[in-house]
């Protein structure tokens, strides 16, 4: 790789300017602050940019170092030449900010577009860091020892290609994942699984024990089930002689109840002590008494306004047998024709005889039935009597004959007529004498002469009924000592307590009976002999042990489904401390992977990155001319010097010395780290520190080495100028 | 007439696997069901009897809920004639509850009648290992059902059951329990012997179908017939994966190989050889398939493939890296292999897993 040129556009001090750079050796000879460093930086950040200004950043970076003051583009290009290609970078830089910048690429003139910033590392592989530490060498910055990508790039010489292996990246990423499951603050897989296992242990340890109260727990439940069922034997027991007491209790009661009855009886037949009557005899008093209530009704419906003198009976039956009489006159005068027509006799054409004689039958009749409640045998004859007129009537108008032809008086109905009225004569001055006027005529006088007659017949007849009631009321009030004055109350009272004391009787004898049925139906024959057992009591016993029991159940239960998942936390456990060795074993061989990449890393530097070593030794001889010490360099890349057959720091070497031991140094790396295209190399005034001696031995080296390497020197004094 | 032959329910017994705890409690609590669907099957289907040939509970001290579940279910059905007989598991529970269906056996032969048909039972202990084939006296022209818990062997022991030993004694079927896997084969020129397995799989131990074996008789001939009864099928496969390069090439293998059904649980062993170096290859392949069934459970047993030789000559860190690695006698293959993906997945840069 070799630098062509660069054009800076405005960078820093540098305005517009162009600088070429031929093969070998090239010394640029400024001032102080002329643009050496600025040139350098500018070769730097052409092929890795410059980094941006960070607010709270204090640095004074090189974006604002090199801004220029008078404005204008920011940038230029520079111009090299890269596996025989020419490659053309142009950058432009933004006063701050760097996603503001632009950089294009030209390859042989055309736009290359395969490169991407930082474009140092497409072109070297190198970051930015390791540039400056081979490529760029100032005063300031004498570094001796390598970096990462120094060692990735040697890395790359052995296998000629492009890796982006990191070891540190890799170790730290390695260590990164064992910390996953190992960290010292204990928040780690392994830790969690440790506490897992040991949460898992004591869970275990708490299941076993309740495991191992089961059996006991199930002997508790049986000994209750036991309990329980004595004690349920033990209260039907209680309860059936309770039965025994209740039936007997039962049979007592029956019994007082009987005995309730005796008594009731008993003083009952002491109210009455000639006894109490019969049924048979209260009934017939009864209906003395409503015989006599009877009586004394009609007695009270018996007319008595009526002035008249009683007949005798012989009088009466004189007047009913003179009524006969009377009747059949009647009734002959119905055969007796009123006219003669031609001697032919004939029934009267009217009918209003027939209706008279009529309605007289049935008065007759009525009058009859009438008497026959009070004197039968008389009522009976009337009665017939007023049948027979009524038939009588009733023939003689079905078979009147009509005669139309010229009529005279019959004879025969004159002197019926005659003895008629002599026979009505006799019988109104029979009635008269009894007061008894026959306006109405004299069969309604005499019958109601007759019914008076009756009557007075039957209110005597009531009377000595009412006189007899009376007396057997009286004798039976006396004799069961009631109440004479008010019959019906008496009889009322003997009734209710004749009630009363049969009821009574009967109660006695129902209630004895049924005492006795129920005793031998249940075969009472014994009475208990102690008081029993308070069901209650055992009840409570009974509820007590059953709620124990339910407790005990229910811990059981939950006994059960705990242990029922001990299974399954053993097996958890065993997974959990199976993932612990896992987790352990893991670790141990990241650590142990992390330990081979540096036995890796330790070895390759020691196999193949030996050239290195004897590449410097030959800078290193040299260097011994120049610096007059003899320089070494450990499998680390540490510099060191043989002083009195110890090797020492190179710190002890003076400012002088380490920069020449620190351009060796890179020459070294660059001659092994790009065997490929050796890039150039920027010299910023390296040899400041040195003296004119060394100074001249440094000239002289630089020459050496610029026969085959593309150098560009830089420096402010013409004393150390290079041409 | 027709007869159910069960064993292995292991009520109670933890799922021998490990699994998410809302499948390990859906499992626990299908296995505990399946007694009952076996029951309610029984119910369906007119079963005379239920021949429970062992290790009815998981243990000699039974949870309280698993004996109440299997009691009343018993109780529940009195139609059903049940013959159970203890197991090595649960010789030492108790017979103490008593049902009129409930027909139970000792440490000698006992034997009831059903419908003409015998069936008889002993449980195994160290005292009649080797007297049982000897006190075994059945009716020739009977039907004969002989029940035993143990593992079928060529010698007496406790726990083991001789068949030369049950042979020729007249023997139709010799109802067995003790393997949770279904088999069965001829005792003799009369009889078959036959285990029906476990009712449904506790775990990746017990793969393939399980169910129970069904037994008709009709006019003193016998035949069987074994019904696949579990709710969920339980299969490990292994599925080489050796030529793929990613973990989505594996997915892909997997995919192609392995067909899925949805109500099951499957464990899938990646074998072979890959050349890529992933150490969360298991749980990709789980995540891309999950959904596709039950549970599915992938075990990485894959071996990676480092051409080693390549790097012989790499003069690189890698190289060096890698031969420092094989030149350490005190590592096995397995730490081998896992440093060297370490150190080249670190040097090449790439993101390591979360």
């Amino acid at each position: 790789m070799k630098l062509l040129s660069c054009y800076i556009e405005n960078f820093g001090k540098i305005k517009a300017q162009t600088f070429n750079f031929p093969s070998g050796l090239t010394s640029f000879l400024k001032s102080n602050g002329e643009g050496k460093t600025t040139l350098a930086v500018f070769l730097k950040a052409m092929f890795y940019g410059l980094e941006g200004c960070r607010k709270n950043s204090k640095d004074f970076n090189d974006r604002q170092h090199f801004y220029p003051f008078a404005g204008g583009i920011f940038g230029g290009n520079v111009v090299f030449e890269y596996h025989g290609k020419t490659y053309k970078i142009e950058r432009t830089f933004d006063e701050k900010s760097e996603t503001k910048d632009s950089c294009r690429v030209y390859c042989n003139g055309g736009l290359y577009t395969k490169w991407h910033d930082p474009l140092g590392e497409q072109i070297w592989g190198l970051d930015k860091t390791s540039f400056e530490r081979t490529i760029y060498l100032t005063a300031a910055d004498i570094e001796l020892a390598a970096t990462d990508s120094i060692n990735s790039k040697l890395n790359n010489v052995v296998v000629g290609g492009d890796d982006a292996s990191n070891l540190t990246a890799a170790i730290a990423q390695l260590q990164t994942y064992a910390k996953r499951f190992k960290k010292n603050n204990g928040n780690d897989l392994l830790t969690t699984e440790s506490q897992r296992v040991h949460a898992l242990e004591a869970q275990i340890a708490n299941t076993e024990i309740v495991k191992a109260s089961l059996p006991q727990q199930y002997v508790a439940l049986q000994n209750y089930d036991d309990r329980l069922t004595a004690l349920r034997e033990q209260l039907q027991n209680v309860q059936g002689q309770a039965a025994v007491v209740e039936q007997w209790r039962t049979y007592d009661t029956w019994c007082a109840e009987a005995n309730q009855a005796e008594q009731t009886r008993v003083k009952l037949g002491e109210q009455y002590p000639q006894g109490l009557c019969t049924r048979d005899e209260l009934v017939a008093i009864k209906q003395t008494a409503t015989e006599y209530q009877i009586l004394q009704a009609q007695q009270s419906i018996t007319p008595k306004d009526k002035q008249h003198r009683l007949p005798t009976a012989t009088v009466v039956q004189d007047l009913q047998s003179k009524l006969q009489d009377y009747v059949a006159l009647e009734q002959e005068a119905a055969t007796i024709p009123d006219w003669l027509v031609n001697g032919t006799a004939t029934k009267p054409q009217s009918l209003r005889t027939y209706a008279w004689l009529a309605a007289i039958a049935l008065v007759v009749l009525s009058a009859g039935v009438g008497l026959i409640f009070l004197q039968t045998l008389v009522g009976i004859i009337i009665t017939v009597a007023g049948g027979i007129g009524l038939l009588a009537v009733a023939f003689g108008y079905l078979n009147r004959k009509v005669n139309l032809t010229a009529q005279v008086p019959n004879p025969a109905k004159r002197a019926w007529q005659i003895r008629r009225d002599q026979l009505v004569d006799q019988l109104r001055a029979t009635l008269v004498r009894y007061g008894y006027t026959a306006e109405q005529g004299v069969v309604v006088a005499i019958t109601n002469l007759v019914n008076d007659y009756q009557q007075s017949l039957t209110n005597a007849d009531l009377s000595a009924k009412i006189t007899a009631c009376q007396k057997k009321l009286q004798k039976f009030c006396t004799h069961f000592a009631l109440d004479t004055a008010d019959y019906g109350a008496a009889l009322a009272k003997i009734e209710r307590d004749l009630n009363l004391y049969q009821q009574a009787q009967n109660d006695v004898i129902r209630l004895r009976a049924k005492a006795q049925q129920y005793a031998a139906d249940h075969h009472l024959t014994k009475r208990p002999d102690q008081a029993v057992t308070a069901v209650a009591i055992l009840n409570d016993e009974l509820g007590t042990i059953m709620n124990e029991r339910a407790n005990l159940l229910q811990t059981l239960t939950e006994a059960e489904s705990t242990v029922e998942k001990l299974d399954d936390l053993i097996q958890e456990r065993d997974a959990a401390r199976a993932r612990q060795k896992e987790y352990q074993t893991t670790y141990l061989l990241l650590q142990k992977t992390i330990g081979y990449l540096q036995i890796a890393a330790n070895n390759l530097q020691e196999r193949y990155l030996r050239p290195i070593k004897d590449q410097f030794v030959q800078y290193a001889n040299l260097l011994e001319k120049t610096i007059g010490e003899k320089l070494v360099m450990n499998s680390k890349f540490a510099i060191m010097y043989e002083h009195n057959g110890l090797n020492r720091s190179s710190q002890h070497l003076s400012a002088g010395q380490k920069s020449i031991c620190a351009l060796c140094f890179r020459l070294t790396l660059i001659d092994n780290m790009f065997t490929d295209e050796k890039p150039f190399l920027i010299l910023d005034d390296p040899f400041v520190h040195l003296d004119a001696e060394h100074l001249t031995k440094a000239k002289s080296l630089l020459h050496e080495l610029a026969r085959d390497k593309q150098i560009v020197y830089f420096t402010c004094h013409a004393s150390r100028d290079l041409r | 007439m027709k007869i159910i032959h069960a064993a292995d329910l292991h009520l109670g017994s933890r799922l021998v696997s490990k699994f998410p705890t809302e499948i390990t409690e859906q499992r626990r609590s299908e296995v505990r069901g399946a007694f009952q669907r076996l029951v309610a099957y029984a119910a369906e289907n007119d079963v005379a009897a239920i021949l429970l040939a062992g290790d009815v509970f998981d243990s000699d001290h039974p949870f309280k809920k698993d004996k109440e579940l299997f009691y009343n279910v018993i109780a529940d059905h009195p139609q059903i004639q049940f013959y159970y007989l203890r197991g090595n598991h649960d010789v030492a529970t108790s017979p103490d509850v008593n049902y009129e269906n409930l027909h139970y056996f000792g440490t000698q032969w006992q034997s009831y009648q059903l419908d003409g048909v015998t069936i008889a039972g002993l449980e195994i202990n160290e005292h009649n290992a080797t007297a049982l084939y000897t006190t075994l006296n059945l009716a020739p022209n009977a039907t004969n059902l002989v029940m035993l818990h143990g593992e079928i062997s060529d010698r007496d022991g406790n726990g083991k059951i001789n068949l030369k030993k049950l042979r020729d004694k007249y023997i139709d079927y010799l109802a067995l329990g003790h393997i949770h896997k279904p088999q069965a084969g001829r005792l003799d020129d009369r009889g078959v012997y036959v285990y029906p397995g476990c009712l449904e799989g506790r775990g990746f131990d017990e793969i393939g179908e399980h169910g129970f074996a069904l037994i008709s008789i009709e006019n003193g001939e016998i035949s069987h017939q074994w019904v696949p009864f579990a709710t969920r099928i339980i299969s490990e496969q292994n599925v080489d994966v050796t030529g793929c390069d990613s973990a989505y090439a594996v997915f892909k293998r997997v995919q192609q190989q392995v067909t899925f059904v949805p109500r099951n649980l499957y464990r899938i062993n990646l074998v072979g050889t890959i050349t890529f170096a992933d150490e969360t290859l298991a749980l990709d392949v789980r995540t891309n398939l999950q959904g596709q069934c039950y549970f599915l459970d992938v075990k990485d047993q894959t071996k990676h493939q480092i051409d080693l030789t390549a790097y012989a000559k790499d003069l690189s860190l890698r190289g060096e890296f890698v031969r420092a690695v094989q030149a350490d006698g005190n590592l096995n293959e397995s730490e081998r292999q896992r440093i060297i993906n370490y150190g080249l997945q670190a040097l090449s840069g790439e993101q390591w897993p979360l």
